[in-house]
């Protein structure tokens, strides 16, 4: 009973360990291959480089705009958040701690964002925000963002309201305090972690779109990481993949100091507390 | 401080009646408890007096205003909820502070007050502390200085000790009395214990199936239940019921079943009923060497200073409470005598009870 | 029944706290679906140029178009082997790792690093890693003597879509994971104890307790992981551009290689309503036939309000 039982959990071990090296060794084989020199790319490799090189670096680094595109995908993305919270949170205040008719079918039409063919959007979207003058902005940008990300944010966000007891509110109402202030001081210091995990999911909605930031910022000086990375790789007939690489370890890089600072409340803010 | 009154109280969820024509009047100063088996409507009354849950149909009037359409905070009543409902993320201070601060009272003022009910409560030390730093007793205190605070002319309170163990339980209960004595307030307490219930109200009402079926002084309640369900409900351990037949035999009545015969109390003379049902608390008994109602001994439990023995009287089984050095053991006959005067008697079929002064 | 003012004014901010999503919702995705309507019914090469009202011409050509059925079948089998296969692979890597582990919070965290990252790496990433002369797969599978001639995991119309869909799932399945993850936090540990003192084996203890639980949490991901696959479009445009040939190009990379690189939006925007509708259609028949999850996953103040 006992060896079996262990025979299960390392079993188990070894999957998870297979899970894991299929999604991280590429990011970990793309990172060797950076600092790799081009002519050793083409060739054979051998597992570890025979020559370290920082030429792919100083090409991105210094001799493109990488440094501009990081600080418009910023932009976008500090947009996208400062749109989403108020949207996400409200609304899923809305759906699943008040009570009115209609709800249910409002939840359901926000929802319904997600059945429409973006890549198929973008032509009737130019046209209307070039009649707002939202084209070739930044916040044009992120208002499509935005709308991707509250849909779904609010279904994120609701384990974590949900497992508010209704008795935090009904003593506020007691005690007089008004529904708005019960919200702002009350259920938003509560949902704290779970308003932490859907800043980040709304952060990397925008950190990682590309199709509306390509078709709504015309100008090179608003593009952002995407865009710019696609150019510099995809734009030439052969590929150079050394600066491919370092361009790949240049736009990951700020989502991985992004996961090592905030990345262990993303679990926790959506599952209501319940992993400690 | 002010009374509270409600006048034929109901309330629906969608189909289902679950409060039923609650009246009842609350004066200046009273503690006042519902009390019932859970689902009886006596939490979603008290919601209703809070303003959290909407009134189907009547009026709640405090201090001679109707409040019905007023929300929760326009009532100046306090409550304390049974989880406490404190507010994690705040301080044990800012806990005690946060109604008066919404009601834009100066700073000053609420340091004073919440000193104040801090020194009352023995949270002194504990102010700058967050409630999950707390123990269950002062997390209690802390949901109850939260009402306290607020100095309001209603306390609502939905069974706050219930989440405390036994012993805390027993001193919180004797602290509450005192506290809320002492600040003269009206109380409406809800509570599924009877023994809290009888211990802590100056009146209580007891709910059953949504409506009151009793409101009156402990000691009445318990000698005088209106019904056999408030029999049983109240008093521990619970009374005993026999079903008996009224026999007339030269101009006197007698109470029978399988296994006893008793006269009918001289009191209850003019009982017209031929068969009704018989209680009798487990105290009220009185053991006998010979010549009283025989029983055969089947459990014996032991309580500390009393023993609680299960008999077999015929097809039926008692309970009687007799003092821990009687020596019994199970299989053994016993016999005991019942007064009179500890008959309860109950209508067979609507098991309302049988009073005394009946002229019909 | 009486009024009463403190829920109905819940539910009035019930209403205002939702209104702005609906309207930005309104703004970026009925009014263009609207606009983009209009555009299906007329003859537009580019945004701009002049135009007439042609009808339902686009539509008639369209059904006449043996590119376009051919991608609505090749969008089926994406959706199918995309969304269909992510739901099944994220739900049983998160049942996996959701007992503890040495490690575990390291898997919870980092697992959603491929979902983090702008597609264009993704692209890159693998790209490198299915390169035919120098990718890590081909070089190291060719050096085992596994393959005697490199793999054209991209360039082989036969496998190039079995390549992106497995791309496209190391993106979507650790985010997926993640919530399935979240979701069986919330199942009570303590109908796991019941069922184990009761004798339930791990099949039964899935079936009784774990799917129940898992049930509204599925069909909401069901529903929106189906709609996010079939709409999946960078990945394919970085990776093959809907090549070689067209063996991936679903409907979204045709409609918009029609619109701006065959310079003709209004054909590309009927492409996208005759898309859309068939995705309505869809998505009516799955939340009629799961309404009673849907509801649940809405219900909160279930003892409350009845």
């Amino acid at each position: 009973m006992n060896s079996s039982y262990s025979v299960i959990s390392i079993l188990r071990l070894l999957v998870i360990v297979l899970i894991m090296f299929i999604l991280l060794a590429p990011f970990l084989w793309i990172l060797i291959a950076s600092f790799r020199p081009n002519m050793e790319l083409v060739r054979n490799q051998t597992l570890i480089p025979q020559n370290i090189t920082l030429e792919n670096y100083v090409s991105l680094f210094a001799k493109s705009a990488y440094w501009k595109w990081v600080i418009n995908s910023f932009i976008v993305s500090l947009y996208t958040v400062i749109l989403s919270l108020p949207l996400i949170v409200a609304g899923a205040y809305s759906v699943y701690r008040t009570q009115f008719r209609g709800r249910n079918v409002l939840s359901f039409f926000l929802l319904s964002v997600y059945i429409f063919p973006t890549a198929l959007l973008v032509v009737p979207i130019f046209k209307i925000f070039d009649g707002l003058s939202l084209i070739d902005s930044h916040l044009g940008c992120a208002l499509m963002n935005t709308a991707f990300a509250v849909p779904f944010g609010i279904w994120l966000l609701q384990a974590f309201l949900r497992s508010l007891p209704p008795e935090l509110e009904e003593a506020a109402a007691v005690d007089g305090i008004s529904k708005i202030r019960t919200l702002f001081q009350i259920i938003i210091p509560q949902a704290a972690p779970g308003i932490i995990a859907i800043a980040m999911f709304a952060f990397i909605v925008s950190w990682t779109e590309y199709l509306f930031a390509m078709t709504l910022l015309l100008s090179n000086d608003l593009h952002t990481l995407p865009i710019g990375l696609t150019g510099i790789v995809f734009g030439q007939y052969r590929v150079n993949w050394g600066f491919a690489a370092a361009g790949a370890v240049g736009s990951a890089l700020p989502v991985f100091i992004l996961f090592l600072i905030v990345g262990r409340w993303f679990i926790r803010g959506i599952s209501a507390g319940a992993i400690k | 401080m002010a009374s509270v009154s409600l006048k034929n109280l109901n309330k629906f969820f969608g189909n289902t009646l679950v409060v039923n024509n609650v009246s009842v009047d609350i004066a200046d100063g009273e503690f006042l408890v519902f009390v019932g088996p859970s689902g009886c409507g006596k939490t979603t009354t008290l919601r209703m007096v809070a303003g959290l849950e909407s009134i189907s149909d009547g009026e709640i009037q405090i201090r001679d205003r109707t409040v019905n359409h007023l929300p929760p905070g326009a009532r100046d009543v306090a409550m304390v909820f049974q989880n406490y409902a404190l507010y994690s993320h705040m301080t044990v201070g800012k806990n005690l502070g946060f109604a008066l601060k919404a009601r834009r009272f100066d700073d000053d003022d609420i340091k004073k007050r919440v000193l104040r009910v801090a020194k009352m409560l023995d949270l002194e030390e504990m102010l700058d502390r967050k409630p999950r730093q707390l123990s269950g007793g002062q997390r209690q205190r802390v949901a109850l200085g939260r009402a306290i605070v607020r100095n309001p002319q209603v306390f609502l309170m939905d069974e706050p000790l219930s989440n405390l163990d036994a012993l805390l339980r027993l001193q919180t209960r004797k602290e509450l009395i005192e506290l809320t004595g002492e600040l003269k307030s009206t109380v409406i307490y809800v509570t599924h214990d009877q023994v809290e219930a009888m211990t802590m109200g100056h009146r209580l009402a007891v709910m059953n199936e949504g409506e009151v079926v009793q409101l009156d002084t402990p000691e009445n309640i318990y000698n005088q239940p209106s019904s056999r369900f408030v029999a049983e409900f109240i008093g521990s351990p619970p009374m005993n019921f026999l079903n008996m037949e009224i026999n007339e035999k030269n101009g006197k009545k007698f109470l029978k079943n399988d296994s006893l015969v008793l006269p009918v109390p001289d009191s209850m003379k003019k009982l017209c009923e031929n068969a009704v049902i018989m209680g009798f608390r487990p105290n009220e008994i009185e053991l006998v060497s010979q010549g009283g109602i025989s029983g055969t001994v089947s459990v014996v439990e032991s309580l500390g200073a009393e023993k609680l023995v299960y008999l077999k009287l015929g097809v039926n089984t008692i309970s009687i409470l007799v003092p821990s050095e009687e020596k019994i053991k199970s299989g053994e006959n016993l016999q005991f005598n019942l007064r009179p005067e500890a008959l309860h008697l109950f209508n067979y079929s609507n098991q309302r009870r049988i009073t005394s002064n009946r002229n019909d | 029944m009486t009024q009463n003012d403190f829920r109905n004014s819940e539910a009035r901010l019930g209403l205002y706290l939702i209104l702005p999503a609906v309207v930005l919702v309104i703004l970026v995705v009925i009014l263009p679906i609207i606009s983009g309507i209009q555009i299906s019914f007329t003859s537009q090469r580019v945004v701009g140029s002049e135009f007439e009202t042609v009808g339902l011409k686009n539509y008639l050509d369209l059904f006449g178009d043996k590119n376009f059925i051919a991608s609505l079948g090749r969008s089926a089998v994406w959706v199918i082997a995309n969304g269909l296969f992510q739901t099944i692979i994220s739900l049983l890597i998160a049942l996996l790792i959701n007992q503890p582990f040495r490690g575990q919070n390291f898997v919870r965290t980092w697992i959603l690093l491929p979902w983090a990252v702008p597609a264009a790496v993704t692209a890159i990433l693998w790209r490198w890693m299915f390169d035919a002369t120098s990718g890590i797969i081909n070089t190291s599978m060719m050096g085992l003597g596994v393959l005697e001639k490199p793999l054209l995991f991209l360039a082989n119309p036969e496998i190039a879509g079995i390549s992106l869909t497995f791309v496209n799932s190391w993106r979507y399945v650790p985010f997926l994971t993640i919530i399935f993850l979240a979701s069986l936090a919330s199942v009570p540990e303590e109908e796991y104890e019941a069922a184990k003192v009761d004798g339930a084996g791990m099949w039964l203890q899935f079936k009784s307790i774990t799917f129940p639980n898992l049930l509204p949490t599925l069909t909401v991901l069901g529903l929106v992981g189906t709609l996010w696959a079939s709409n999946v479009f960078d990945i394919i445009w970085m990776m093959t551009r809907g090549g070689p040939g067209v063996s991936t190009t679903t409907v979204p990379v045709l409609m918009y290689d029609t619109a701006f690189y065959g310079y003709n939006i209004s054909k590309a925007s009927a492409g996208a309503i005759i898309f859309l509708l068939l995705l309505i259609i869809f998505a009516i028949v799955f939340i009629f036939l799961n309404r009673k999850q849907f509801i649940l996953a809405n219900e909160t103040f279930k003892d409350l309000s009845k």
